[in-house]
């Protein structure tokens, strides 16, 4: 046996390399897109945050921090005066600092931490229901999460196989399929969801909370209305790529109807619903917010809870924009920015980061577009 | 040119179609409709209309005729005169709506695929505005394309004009073509996985033998050494593997080749629970290849006896709830993955069959990373993994560059030689009649107008129209003859002319072809033409 490596006696060039595993190819692909890498270090990040919260010990519905104005070092938050330690004041977790601008350090002194009764928002001028932002944030990222993704998955899988089916047997099943989807397209999103969620939720799902069980409610009366737009675009471009000479030749190589259909069309008309998906994650939980926004209790929170979902936390403090300048007449006048900003921007950190991730990998899967 | 091999199961080999499909009692009381085995394809009398908004367009208005085995069918005629519609129909890949084959015959194997054709859609005529209102049966459609899809791809293959839009732009050339190769070829291969011996005597001799062939760069003896590893491994996918490892083999030691050889080879153990599920899809794949059987059957018998429909119907549904459970099992498992690479090494060996120089790469390469000629030799070999008994190929060469034409011919010839099926040649392209086919069927309008062999067509073109598509083409022989043209153009065939559809054109046109279409007349062995010009004795069929 020859010791050194010979060439080969009829080698046309470089060694053929190894079968590559799909996702080590898909990874190989991904790994060039510096957008897509980014739009993955902060979903892995805002995942990981998620998790995070999962361990925390206080319930969700409690928030930890509720001190009439933000004070430094508001440790004790009352129900009603005179001023703690007393019987009516419990300890504000220190866990989390809040976000306190540093502007709000001299706004103390006619207020202290003791006049703030935490009743009603309207009752008095001076109460103020601040969450703690940092650990609101925190809390808010899982359900935000798992109310954007399970809608949007969902819908897109229910579109995908209306649309598929529709676009693909055509004439009368087409019709039908089509003017179901045009009626659920006419149904108001909120409308809906305030309505389904109002009137179901006395009935809660046995095994689960009665919050957990009209979150899954809410959930459920958003993919109603969501999947049709789904179901749309895939109608559409079934109908392009059935025409497709590769369509044609399958069927005339002998391959039935059910494997055209899951070899042919629907790989090929997978994309378009990717970058929608990838766009309506981003939405929903605005149209989450819109409806805490429009002040609808779903959700039977009591009038010191705030859902702790990013679009509910934002539009929660845009509500207390008249108490907040009701308060102007004690002399501390601040616009609670912060609690609008930041849950604002974990939005809108989460929408850009699943759009770069999912048009990265829509470019490493789809080899038509690898360079 | 580089030698070509066969690809590992050898058509050659095969024992006749008809025989091997039919059980031995069916064929016998079958009446036999076909009088000569060696007809692949028999078209009678072949009518297919499109019902448009417009009107009916009469795109095949009586098109007969036969195809034997091992032979080279041309079909030319200008643009829109119904040659792949022709195609089309053979196939049942017609639009419909709004095409309809409205009658005749298409005999296959003894068996006649338009059987019931009459019952899948009732047509009534409006008296007043003389508009046709079809009524079409869309469970009878559906039978006769389910009997239709049992011999497409494996009894009739096809390969169309571009082969960058016949290929699925997504997946990679492999998988494709591996994709029908399981289609048609997936108990052999099952078989092949579960006969195989990864732990047989010799195996290690073997491997240095193939080392040190590799070594003596002996290309004639590599291929010896790896196909030898391959019989005593009991498989002939490993032998194509050990070869390109090989060749490929040029920066490692010999010992890595060694290695990567004895790797491959492990990869064919399976476990007993593996083995099963193999088994469990080789049953379905006999169920599958069973029942495409008995629908073949059934249309043999359908003119004598009952249907056995019922049988078929529940066979099926069994069938289909047993692909759904055990379909999961074997999802990215290991042996699917086993499977997978049987599959890949086997589309190589096509691959080769077809003359592609590299084809490791090319099989992990996508269609749009290939160049057309290449991708039409893929399509052939996909085509040809089924080892159908006709192929008809639909204007294979229109999209590609002249060299690369006579490539794809000269292979197309090659394979006729080496494996025996039959080709339907449709092209506009004369040369490629001359240069490829045996007999050449001229059509115009929807109608064949002649018919005969290459060289009595080319020598002795009868009917006006033949002799018009052959005047306008350049000769060597003739470098001085202005080039002649048709007048006028393809008839709409909405309202085709009365009687002979090519009168208006026709520079003998005489009174009676406005009035009847001519009969096809026999003016030579083989020879058949439709025109008044001849009058010699009227064709059988």
């Amino acid at each position: 046996m020859a010791s050194a490596p010979p060439p080969s006696p009829v080698s046309s060039g470089r060694r053929p390399s190894p079968r590559i595993a799909q996702y080590k190819r898909t990874w190989f692909f991904l790994r060039r897109n510096t957008l897509a890498l980014v739009g993955l270090g902060i979903l892995i990040f805002l995942i990981a945050m998620a998790l995070y919260a999962l361990t925390l010990p206080i319930p969700w519905n409690q928030m930890d921090g509720y001190c009439g104005v933000h004070l430094p070092g508001c440790t004790y938050v009352c129900t009603t005066p005179p001023s703690p330690p007393g019987p009516n004041c419990y300890a504000v977790n220190q866990n989390f600092p809040s976000f306190i601008p540093p502007t709000l350090s001299t706004a103390g002194g006619t207020l202290t931490a003791g006049q703030l009764p935490l009743g009603s928002l309207s009752q008095t001028p001076y109460s103020q229901i601040y969450y703690n932002t940092l650990s609101g944030i925190l809390r808010g990222a899982d359900w935000s999460l798992v109310i954007a993704f399970s809608i949007v998955v969902s819908g897109a899988l229910i579109g995908l196989m209306v649309g598929a089916i529709a676009g693909f047997w055509g004439g009368a099943v087409d019709e039908a399929l089509m003017r179901l989807v045009d009626i659920f397209l006419s149904i108001p999103v909120i409308l809906f969801v305030i309505i389904t969620v109002s009137v179901f939720s006395q009935f809660t799902i046995p095994g689960l909370s009665p919050f957990s069980s009209r979150m899954l409610l809410l959930i459920l009366a958003f993919i109603v209305v969501w999947w049709p737009f789904y179901a749309r675009i895939v109608r559409g471009q079934v109908l392009v790529v059935r025409e497709q000479k590769y369509v044609e030749a399958a069927r005339a190589s002998g391959a039935k109807k059910g494997r055209i259909v899951a070899r042919h069309v629907i790989p090929n008309s997978v994309y378009p619903v990717f970058i929608q998906m990838s766009l309506d994650v981003g939405t929903v939980p605005l149209l989450v917010g819109a409806l805490a926004f429009l002040g609808f209790n779903l959700f039977g929170l009591s009038s010191s809870e705030v859902l702790p979902e990013w679009g509910s936390l934002s539009a929660f403090s845009v509500n207390q924009f008249d108490a907040v300048f009701g308060a102007c007449s004690v002399g501390v006048c601040v616009l609670p920015w912060w609690q609008i900003l930041f849950p604002g921007l974990m939005l809108f950190l989460f929408a850009i980061s699943v759009n770069f991730f999912a048009d990265g990998l829509r470019d490493a899967l789809d080899p038509r577009l690898r360079r | 040119m580089t030698a070509i091999s066969r690809p590992p199961t050898s058509a050659v080999e095969r024992s006749v179609p008809s025989a091997s499909s039919a059980s031995p009692e069916a064929l016998a009381s079958a009446p036999t409709p076909i009088r000569d085995v060696n007809e692949v394809l028999v078209l009678k009398d072949l009518r297919t209309f499109f019902f448009t908004y417009d009107g009916v367009v009469r795109a095949i208005d009586g098109v007969s005729f036969k195809i034997r085995r091992g032979e080279t069918l041309g079909l030319v005629g200008e643009t829109g005169c119904g040659k792949s519609v022709t195609a089309f129909s053979i196939t049942r890949l017609i639009p419909d709506p709004p095409g309809r084959i409205l009658e005749g015959e298409i005999w296959y194997r003894g068996a006649n695929m338009l059987w019931g054709l009459e019952r899948e859609a009732s047509y009534r005529v409006n008296p007043r505005t003389q508009q046709i209102k079809i009524k079409r049966r869309f469970r009878r459609i559906k039978e006769a394309n389910d009997r239709m899809a049992a011999v497409r791809g494996s009894g009739i293959g096809m390969i169309f004009q571009e082969p960058s839009q016949a290929m699925n732009p997504i997946f990679s050339v492999g998988d494709q073509v591996g994709e029908a190769l399981l289609l048609h070829r997936g108990v052999e291969i099952i078989d092949s996985l579960l006969a195989a011996k990864p732990d047989a005597e010799g195996i290690r001799p073997a491997i240095d033998a193939i080392v040190a062939a590799h070594a003596a760069k002996t290309p004639g003896e590599l291929r010896a050494t790896t196909r030898r590893l391959g019989e005593i491994v009991g498989s002939p996918s490993i032998a194509t593997q050990a070869y390109y490892l090989a060749r490929g083999a040029e920066g490692g030691s010999a010992g890595d080749l060694a290695t990567d050889i004895e790797r491959s080879i492990r990869r064919l153990k399976l476990s007993g629970l593996e083995r099963n599920y193999l088994a469990h899809r080789r049953r379905l794949m006999v169920l599958d290849r069973q029942r495409n059987r008995e629908y073949m059957e059934e249309m043999r018998a359908q003119a004598t006896r009952g249907s056995t429909r019922a049988a078929i119907q529940r066979r099926r549904r069994t069938e289909r709830y047993s692909h759904f459970y055990y379909g999961l099992w074997g999802f990215r498992s290991r042996v699917g993955r086993a499977l997978k690479n049987e599959m890949f090494w086997r589309v190589v060996a096509h691959l080769e069959g077809v003359t592609i120089a590299n084809p490791v790469q090319v099989a992990r390469g996508y269609p749009h990373e290939l160049s057309g000629g290449m991708l039409q030799r893929v399509m052939i070999a996909m085509a040809l993994c089924a080892e159908p008994d006709l192929l008809i190929a639909d204007e294979p060469t229109t999209a590609l560059d002249v060299t690369i034409q006579a490539q794809i011919l000269e292979l197309m010839r090659d394979l006729k030689d080496r494996v025996g099926t039959a080709i339907m040649l449709i092209t506009h392209d004369l040369a490629i009649i001359a240069e490829v086919a045996d007999r050449v069927c001229v059509m115009y309008a929807g109608q064949i107008v002649e018919t005969g062999l290459v060289r009595d067509i080319f020598s002795r073109p009868l009917h006006p129209y033949a002799q018009g598509l052959l005047a306008s083409i350049p000769r060597l022989d003739q470098p001085d003859k202005e080039l002649a043209s048709i007048p006028g153009s393809v008839p709409n065939l909405i309202h085709p002319p009365e009687g002979c559809r090519f009168h208006p054109r026709c520079p003998y046109a005489m009174p009676i072809c406005k009035e009847k279409r001519p009969p096809t007349t026999v003016e030579g062995p083989g020879h058949t033409v439709a025109c008044f010009l001849y009058e010699g004795p009227v064709a059988a069929d």
